[in-house]
């Protein structure tokens, strides 16, 4: 074990993986000669050459497509997406390749494409996004969310060697975070969510950061005497509907924290989900808890307004039984 | 070439007998292009191609049966009738392969150079593109990191003149693409893409720059759609005298005049035929194979390690 | 066969109902009905609900038995239209010549969604631990938002029904005579909004009894009977920790009572007066459907505990609508007290097929003159309503006298 950040942790994985497979290839802006902006590459071109490591143009859209390119012709190739709020360029190469062509042709794509987003940290309304649902939405992609450095280690080595494609979403404020990592070779299975916190009155179901509010908001929840049940979804596509539908049988309540915007969010699937498997164990509606639906405001106590937190999962708690704040 | 021509005009008259489904993009009159530029390649070079890809399928060597059977959605097609005539690929014979996304070949071509490189066993990534697709910001995306990275790459822009209705000077800038290729390092030569010949030149030529290790090319093949856009055009905005001036440099008539001067008649009567028979008993034999249960489409979402 | 209407059995729109029990056919094969006359009772989980004749005609034949269960779409009865197939005497086609096509009552069929429609609101998780626990939902009051029926509320529901029962024999035996009997009414279970859907059905039930028990000609008579032995015989169980309670005692006295007059233990069979050898008491028991009747089967072969046990389990089943068929039928006579409600006196109405009914009312402390002095009796004013077509004036009187002297003079245990 070992205490690391949680970018480092990335790093680690990335280059272990590197080492132990001359396929794993690395694209993405300014992650070469600088590192990456939040330094998850950072001398990892000093130490597997620039054929490995390539610094791109600004060109999202074409080196999605390249990526896929590549992974047909036998590389796995790690793209990094400086913002989800770049997705959109990628959905093309996503939905009309990515996602097509392991249908209809005998070819396997073993690529991830890293990207970060969220908000709370005055980055504006281009680069604050997160756009979970829009990349969930994708048939035969898998989309996942680490929330700790041990997780996104394990996570990030599993989706290298995933033999299909993985959109891998990282969180701005939880690169600085810390925690233990397993050391060597540490594989976190995908697909699997993440029981973060027993409980018996309520399931609050959260990835990425927001898991880190629910942790927040369960431990409020106890002092007003209402035991709180947090699960890390991990991975959005596919959902591990057989944890989420286990705790809620056993709560009979449930609220989705996601930062995506709520409409037509990840909480809608999930929730529609409940619904379908646990119908007769729900006392209350499924709770969602997403982002306001408009873009994330620049200003301090308005951006804060519109994300979701902590408070905002307590009281979502409470509503459910017609209780205020 | 005769081949494929055969195989367009087939495709047209069933169409017309209602037995095609969804909008074939027929390639009559530029078969050159697609012959003569597959003709030089390894079977290890990949290529990725268009909605109008019949030239290169057959030209990378796939097997005609099997693309009329995914043109007619058969379960011997090469998709097993999941893709349709605009996605036809064949990995085993380098063709990755039809896209109905406009330019979606070209980056794609651009990562498969990237992994040739790494590989390095000196195999190429050739992509087919029309002048419409040239247009487009994935083509110069791409375009500027294969020069940028000496990528073994060649880009050949099909040029008919049309990007769907609308004539190429009401698309373009310029007229002729190839100079766009100096912006982005790498040589630009324009070929009449109907001399099946000269494209076989111009081609190795390419191949062999990018399998030395000096970059990509940019072909620009001059050539004419004598047919409208898909089965479903309607027609009428390509002027008959344009239609006809081109026939005359039809691209298989041409070659047959040439061949008349090297060996004999018969020979090429002969030639001709057998592409002629080769391609009706494919489509005999495609147009009897059975369709697809309807189970086939739901395969599992995710492939395992 | 062409002419014949199938009488099947629909779902009555409530939650859960697959399947019903037929209490009692009300029509004879032979009879003739009119559409919408009503054939026969069910009983299901919920409430008593009617079949109706779907078509006009005459009854042909009756698919069902009193008590069997019948699967929602069963065919329970035929009625056929025209004459009843005389052999040979008419033309062969016995049926008229306008023969009406096969009219097929509505039948779920499965095309369509069957749409049940929520009586209450309620989450997913309260209606189910409801309708496993036999709860009426319609009875149960909703704490959640907009009044949303949920998991807690179902559960104290729940224990509050058997609290309920045994509070509900505690009360029957707390009448207490030195204050104006203000008792408390019935136990909170029943706190439930007008018109409720579920039990409409039941009402509806009840309305048509109803209507046959004011069709019989009767009378009453009444007469003042004393309690102070009855109280303190109820005093004495309680020291020895059983729990028979005032009620019980007087069912008991008057099972001894109907022994000694059997006539009104009879019924009217419709041509005559038939006698019963057993002794079956139905006793009232309000619920918040309504009021139910209970029986207690062969009440004279039991002491007063055995009478309180068997109380006690009937009341539960009567508050949770879990009677059974054989639980609510047979019964010879029967007993409505009102006492718990402080009323001081009341005419009950008759339950046919029985051919009388007693009411009890609470007792209050009367103030006599009685040999020369003020004396101060714990009275109640016991009358019995009457089928004339049974019994007259005086074995009613007759038979009041005998249950006062069984009541007064103490009862044998």
């Amino acid at each position: 074990m070992a205490r690391m950040r949680y970018a480092e942790a990335l790093r680690e994985a990335l280059r272990n993986e590197m080492l132990a497979d001359p396929t794993v290839v690395l694209y993405g802006e300014d992650i070469g000669i600088y590192g990456g902006v939040f330094k998850v590459t950072k001398d990892l071109q000093a130490e597997f050459g620039e054929l490995r490591v390539r610094d791109t143009p600004i060109v999202e859209q074409a080196m999605t497509y390249m990526t896929v390119g590549a992974a047909m012709q036998g590389l796995k190739p790690v793209l990094e997406i400086m913002y989800a709020d770049f997705l959109p360029l990628c959905l093309d190469a996503l939905v009309n390749q990515a996602s097509v062509l392991p249908y209809l042709w005998q070819v396997k794509l073993p690529m991830v494409i890293r990207t970060q987003g969220g908000g709370g940290s005055g980055a504006g309304a281009q680069h604050s996004k997160s756009l979970d649902a829009m990349v969930a939405h994708i048939p035969g992609i898998k989309v996942v969310s680490p929330a700790t450095p041990a997780d996104a280690k394990g996570m990030l080595t599993a989706a290298i060697r995933d033999p299909n494609p993985v959109v891998f979403l990282e969180h701005k404020l939880l690169y600085n975070t810390s925690g233990e990592v397993p050391e060597g070779d540490y594989v976190v299975e995908l697909g699997k969510a993440r029981i973060v916190r027993e409980g018996t009155d309520v399931t609050i179901l959260a990835n990425s950061k927001m898991v880190l509010d629910a942790e927040k908001a369960a431990e409020e929840l106890e002092k007003r005497g209402i035991s709180a049940e947090v699960i890390d979804l991990r991975s959005l596509r596919p959902l591990d509907t057989e944890t989420i539908i286990a705790s809620v049988k056993k709560t009979s309540r449930a609220v989705v924290v996601n930062e995506g915007w709520r409409f037509g969010g990840i909480g809608a699937e999930v929730a529609a989900t409940i619904t379908d498997q646990a119908f007769e164990y729900l006392d209350a509606p499924v709770c969602r808890i997403g982002l306001y639906d408009r873009p994330v405001p620049y200003s301090q106590p308005m951006e804060m307004a519109v994300l979701p937190d902590a408070e905002k999962i307590v009281a979502g708690v409470l509503a459910m039984d017609g209780r205020a704040g | 070439m005769v081949l494929v021509r055969r195989m367009e005009e087939r495709l047209g008259d069933l169409h017309k007998q209602g037995k095609t489904r969804g909008p074939i993009h027929r390639c009559d009159g530029q078969e050159a292009v697609g012959i003569g530029g597959t003709a030089p390649m390894r079977v290890t070079d990949t290529v990725t191609s268009t909605h109008r890809g019949h030239a290169h399928y057959i030209g990378k060597g796939l097997d005609t049966r099997r693309v009329v059977a995914e043109i007619f959605g058969r379960e011997t097609g090469y998709s097993q009738g999941r893709a349709g005539h605009m996605l036809v690929a064949d990995v085993e014979k380098g063709m990755v392969g039809g896209n109905a996304i406009v330019g979606a070949g070209i980056p794609l071509a651009l990562g498969q150079a990237l992994a040739h490189q790494l590989h390095g066993k000196g195999d190429v990534a050739i992509t087919f593109f029309g002048d419409g697709a040239a247009q487009a910001g994935i083509c110069h995306e791409a375009m500027n990191m294969a020069g940028l990275w000496k990528l073994p790459i060649v880009f050949v822009c099909e040029h008919n003149e049309y990007g769907l209705t609308a004539h190429a000077r009401y698309q373009s800038a310029v007229q002729d693409l190839s100079i766009r290729a100096a912006g982005y390092n790498m040589p630009g030569v324009k070929v009449d893409g109907n001399d099946v010949l000269a494209v076989y030149d111009v081609m190795t030529e390419a191949l062999e720059r990018a399998r030395a290790g000096e970059g990509p090319t940019f072909i620009e093949a001059k050539t004419y759609r004598l047919v409208g856009f898909s089965t479903s055009d309607m027609g009428g905005y390509q002027p008959q005298e344009e239609i006809d001036a081109w026939k005359q440099r039809d691209p298989i008539i041409r070659t047959r005049e040439l061949l008349a001067r090297m060996v004999d008649e018969s020979r090429i009567v002969a030639a001709e035929q057998a592409a002629i028979d080769e391609c009706e008993q494919a489509f005999e034999t495609a147009l009897s194979d059975p369709l697809p249960d309807a189970s086939a489409a739901f395969v599992p979402e995710y492939v395992e390690a | 066969m062409s002419g014949l209407t199938d009488v099947t059995l629909v779902g009555a729109g409530g939650e859960y109902m697959d399947a019903a029990v037929l209490i009692e056919w009300t029509v004879q094969p032979g009879g003739k009905v009119q559409e919408g006359d009503v054939v026969a009772i069910v009983e299901t989980a919920k409430a008593a609900t009617e079949i109706v004749a779907p078509a006009s005609g005459t009854i042909v034949e009756l698919l069902a038995k009193p008590g069997e269960e019948i699967k929602v779409g069963a065919v329970l009865a035929r009625i056929g239209s025209g004459a009843a197939s005389a052999s040979g005497a008419a033309a062969p086609a016995a049926a008229p010549a306008a023969q009406p096509a096969q009219v097929r009552p509505p039948v779920d069929d499965g095309k369509g969604l069957v749409r049940r429609l929520p009586n209450v609101f309620a989450s997913p998780l309260a209606k189910r631990i409801a309708r496993d626990r036999g709860l009426d939902l319609s009875a149960i009051r909703g704490t959640g938002p907009n009044g949303r029926i949920m998991r807690a509320d179902v559960e104290r529901a729940a224990s509050a029904a058997s609290a309920a029962a045994a509070a509900a024999a505690a009360a029957a035996a707390s009448t207490v005579p030195a204050s104006v009997p203000a008792q408390q009414p019935a136990p909170e279970v029943a706190l439930r909004p007008q018109g409720a859907g579920a039990s409409e059905g039941y009402r509806r039930a009840m309305a048509s009894h109803m209507v046959k028990s004011a069709a019989i000609p009767a009378f009453t008579v009444g007469m003042d009977i004393d309690g102070a032995a009855l109280l303190a015989a109820r005093a004495e169980i309680k020291r020895q920790g059983g729990r028979a309670t005032i009620n019980d005692l007087i069912i008991q006295a008057v099972a001894r009572a109907l022994r000694e007059h059997p006539r009104v233990n009879a019924h009217w069979d419709g041509e005559g007066v038939l006698f019963s050898a057993d002794i079956n008491i139905g006793v009232a028991v309000a619920t918040d459907l309504g009021l139910v009747v209970p029986v207690v089967h062969r009440a004279d072969t039991l002491d007063a505990e055995g009478i309180a046990e068997r109380m006690a389990t009937l009341r539960v089943k009567a508050q949770s609508q879990r009677l059974s068929l054989a639980e609510i039928s047979g019964g010879t006579f029967s007993i409505s007290n009102l006492g718990s409600f402080g009323v001081t006196a009341f005419t009950a109405a008759l339950n046919p097929p029985a051919a009388a009914i007693l009411a009890v009312p609470a007792f209050r402390p009367v103030t006599l003159f009685e040999n020369g002095k003020l004396e101060t009796r714990q009275l109640a004013h016991f009358s019995v309503t009457a089928d004339h077509r049974v019994l007259d004036g005086a074995d009613v009187a007759r038979f009041l006298n005998t249950l006062k002297e069984i009541i007064e003079r103490g009862m044998p245990r």
